[in-house]
């Protein structure tokens, strides 16, 4: 053992330095700037993995790709649907949908778009291999697409949806004379990455960045950026970092602890939305037996306490849903009061958030026979949302108020939400993000049925009968206001039986150079793109 | 040692003479102001982390006392219930005192408790591939140098991967990283020591085989194979900061220094210091002791080394 060794073991002090390296940020140079008056460099979170606009439904590659590509309508940021492609649509009757597309509409090769188009982009979903999250719930119930003119046609479906609309803002439209036999390769080479939309494709490398120039011929008003550069960095000091040095003009995912001195800064702006994301905690509340739940000695216990209602209306009663938004959030969010989120126009209007009563927690637990407690271990996901691990621990220390001693396990994504699939959690926290609460409902609550694709995320296998009639009503009702009645029917069942804990809204946070670019938040969903920034 | 009462007067021990008491060795290390300086510093350290649950304001590891509102507050602050907290706390409103004096008693208890396990295994492994040599012998060696060409925390991701986190496990992972130094070590010390005459002698007597290991060659080895551990228990304690860094070690309820460090990361560039620069200096001082008194104690042990 020589000296070497004593600085080799020093050298696994890195954690302690590794902070150091994002230190180097100060007020210096914003001046000497990386991008030009007409070019945007933009320092994104996450990295989308393919240019297939149809190859993985999610709010990655659906934010990048909506610069090259269109959908048919749009979500605005309050949750309503806006035309897009089309300019105009109706149901006719319950099983017909009349679309008529905006005149004019030409790819990036010149290819005009026609309604045959939207069939075939109907037709080429399903036939996307090795999908890691299809399209296909979106299109399944579609009998077919036909075309009555040069822009208008009409779409049957199935069985009644009165959110065929609503379905079509995801799905972005390709072209059968360009896409036809199409590979994912395809797309991501850039080769056949030909869209409607205000950018062409530039360059892409997976993982690291993506370039874009501007459409000339864009339908719409063509936007004021001529080259656009995306890069993904995942790590929060490092986007904070390259914005304050200059290299980024813009960075989404503000980490909660930034937004207030970076506010402060003269040089920056922060922007910001309500987010249509709802953070919740999914209890099992089917079996008779749970992992994860023991008496508080940590032995087995014969009957699983979640399955009582009371006890599950404690543990929402022990939550510091205000301490949480305050402390742990700064205030960049908001407390649940139910499980839709605000920007859901049918959400139960009018209810008053929640403060945590620990008293009255442990009188229901004592009520439901658990007069002590017992001992439960929590999950979560590591790295999925914001101060998501610190949420976590302070829902674990409101439950040990009330005598429920509580563990907290996070994992990494990846097996997180697999072993969460499994059923091998007790109670997790996760999210779900939707300005619908239909569709909230329909995919984390309801009674899960593999037949009809009903719950494919109650991964708890939830079910109650009060919740599961005014919801299937309300998926095939037409009338807007009875619709929106039976919805919030389903969403107060859901409440009253506590079968899903909400815990709080996150708000989205963008930082931009304020003389540079601004960003005006094109939906709930926090999508970072440059179709939603202009130039200043 | 009572080794002079079984073997033969010794010699040819290759540390004879009066370095090998230990007296001489204690004063050649305390003639050293850094040597006592650190071993002052260990022991200071030890003796906190040890006495932790008596001596911490608070227990960090029990959630009913944490408050939420009490937050990120900065070192001096008061809390909600009249205490000071002195070095701050961290966003769930752990007393980061309390933290860091029972997360450096999770690091030492790693720390130690790997060397302890992974020197004896490693130890008995390097002296019974010594005697057995040949085919058994390289076999066991080739496992060590496979083992070692690996980067230790690659090997320690691995096994964290496959069997999960908690201390446990990275307890096992760091044992798993380590025995190969000690093995290494204690074959090519205790082949040395085969070769020497008092071996000889006591193979005359026909002592079974394993008491020669055990009683007479393993003592002799003894000295080089401290030194390594004291090493190595600085280099379990940065592992297992490195792993709970990535957050892949002990559970976020329970905190070690590196797990603090972490989660004091993120505040950083908002001016939240103190959660992530205390435990960082309580890891960087119980380290630096550890390898300062090891590397003397080293040189005290050399006979070769002329000061």
């Amino acid at each position: 053992m020589d000296r070497r060794t004593f600085l080799g073991a020093m050298a696994g002090l890195v954690p302690a330095a590794a902070f150091a390296q994002t230190t180097t940020v100060p007020g210096t140079a914003l001046q000497g700037t990386a991008s030009s008056p007409r070019s945007l460099s933009i320092g994104a979170i996450s990295a989308p993995n393919s240019l297939d606009p149809h190859f993985y439904q999610s709010p990655t590659n659906n934010q990048t790709l909506r610069q090259i590509f269109d959908p048919l309508v749009t979500e605005d940021a309050e949750g309503r649907v806006r035309p897009l492609l089309a300019q105009s649509w109706r149901a006719v009757d319950e099983l017909t949908w009349e679309f008529k597309l905006r005149p004019g509409i030409r790819f990036h090769d010149g290819t005009p778009l026609t309604p045959d188009d939207i069939a075939f982009t109907v037709e080429r979903v399903p036939d996307v291999p090795n999908s890691p999250g299809s399209f296909v719930p979106y299109v399944r119930n579609i009998a077919a697409v036909e075309p009555i003119d040069a822009t208008t046609f009409r779409i049957r479906t199935k069985t009644p949806n009165p959110y065929l609309d609503r379905d079509f803002t995801n799905l972005y439209i390709l072209s059968r004379k360009i896409h036809t036999g199409a590979a994912t390769t395809d797309f991501t080479s850039g080769k056949l990455a030909v869209g409607t939309g205000a950018f062409r494709y530039a360059g892409f490398t997976v993982g690291q960045q993506i370039e874009l120039e501007r459409n000339p011929d864009f339908w719409g008003t063509p936007t004021g950026w001529n080259r656009v550069r995306t890069r993904f960095i995942p790590d929060a000091g490092a986007r904070v970092a390259g914005l304050l040095s200059g290299d980024l003009d813009l960075i989404d995912g503000v980490p909660v602890q930034d937004v207030a001195h970076l506010a402060a800064d003269p040089r920056l702006a922060i922007f910001s939305v309500a987010s249509a994301t709802s953070v919740y905690l999914f209890p099992d509340a089917s079996r008779d037996q749970s992992p994860f739940v023991t008496d508080r000695a940590g032995k087995p216990l014969d009957r699983n306490p979640l399955k009582d209602v009371r006890v599950r209306q404690a543990l929402s009663l022990a939550i510091d849903r205000k301490g949480i938004v305050e402390k742990l959030l700064l205030g960049q969010g908001t407390a649940a009061d139910q499980f839709a989120p605000p920007p859901a126009p049918d959400r139960l209007p009018g209810r008053p958030t929640p403060t945590a009563d620990p008293a009255r927690a442990r009188q229901l637990l004592a009520e439901a026979g658990y007069p002590d407690g017992f001992g439960l271990t929590i999950h979560g996901p590591s790295g999925f949302f914001t101060s998501d691990v610190a949420v976590l621990q302070a829902v674990a220390q409101g439950f040990s108020r009330i005598g429920v001693d509580t563990k907290v396990e996070t994992l990494p994504i990846a097996s997180f939400f697999s072993r969460a699939t499994n059923r091998e959690f007790a109670l997790f926290m996760t999210t779900y993000a939707t300005t619908n609460s239909a569709e909230l409902l329909r995919q984390v609550a309801l009674t899960k049925n593999p037949d009809t694709g009903a719950g494919p995320f109650n991964r708890q296998h939830y079910s109650n009968p009060k919740l599961d009639a005014p919801l299937l009503e309300a998926l095939r009702t037409f009338d807007g206001e009875r619709r929106v009645g039976l919805i919030r029917e389903a969403l107060a069942a859901l409440d009253e039986d506590a079968g899903i804990i909400p815990v709080f809204y996150p708000r989205f946070n963008w930082a931009g150079r304020k003389t540079h670019v601004r960003f005006i938040p094109g939906n709930a969903f926090g999508h970072t793109n440059a179709v939603f920034t202009e130039p200043v | 040692m009572s080794l002079a009462a079984e073997a033969p007067p010794q010699q040819g021990e290759p540390q004879d003479g009066p370095r090998s008491s230990l007296a001489t060795v204690w004063r050649d290390f305390a003639a050293s102001g850094v040597a006592l300086g650190s071993l002052a510093v260990f022991l200071l350290l030890a003796g906190a982390a040890l006495l932790a649950p008596w001596i911490a304001p608070q227990n960090p590891f029990d959630l009913t006392q944490l408050d939420l509102l009490d937050g990120r507050l900065a070192p001096g602050s008061r809390s909600g219930a009249g205490g000071i907290y002195w070095l701050g706390t961290d966003d769930q409103g752990r007393d980061m005192l309390s933290a860091i004096l029972h997360g450096l008693r999770l690091s030492l208890l790693v720390g130690i408790g790997s060397a302890l396990v992974a020197g004896s295994a490693g130890t008995l492994v390097g002296l019974a591939a010594a005697r057995a040599g040949g085919r058994a012998d390289s076999a066991l060696m080739r496992l060590a140098d496979l083992q070692l060409a690996f980067p230790s925390i690659l090997i320690a991701l691995m096994v964290i991967a496959f069997l999960g986190r908690g201390i446990g496990n990275v307890l096992l992972a760091l044992i798993l990283v380590e025995w190969a130094y000690y093995a290494r070590a204690a074959r090519s010390a205790a082949l040395v020591e085969l070769k020497s005459e008092y071996v000889e002698a006591a193979r005359c007597l026909v002592l079974p085989e394993t008491r020669i290991l055990l009683r007479h060659v393993l003592p002799n080895c003894l000295p080089s194979l401290v030194v390594i551990a004291t090493t190595q228990v600085a280099r379990a304690i940065a592992l297992e900061a490195t792993l709970s860094f990535l957050g892949l070690g002990v559970s976020v309820t329970e905190p070690s220094l590196g797990l603090l460090i972490a989660n004091g990361r993120n505040y950083v560039l908002s001016g939240e210091t103190w959660i992530s620069l205390y435990p960082g200096v309580a890891l960087l001082a119980v380290m630096a002791a550890i390898n300062l008194a090891g590397d003397h104690l080293r040189d005290s042990l050399n006979p070769r080394l002329e000061r």
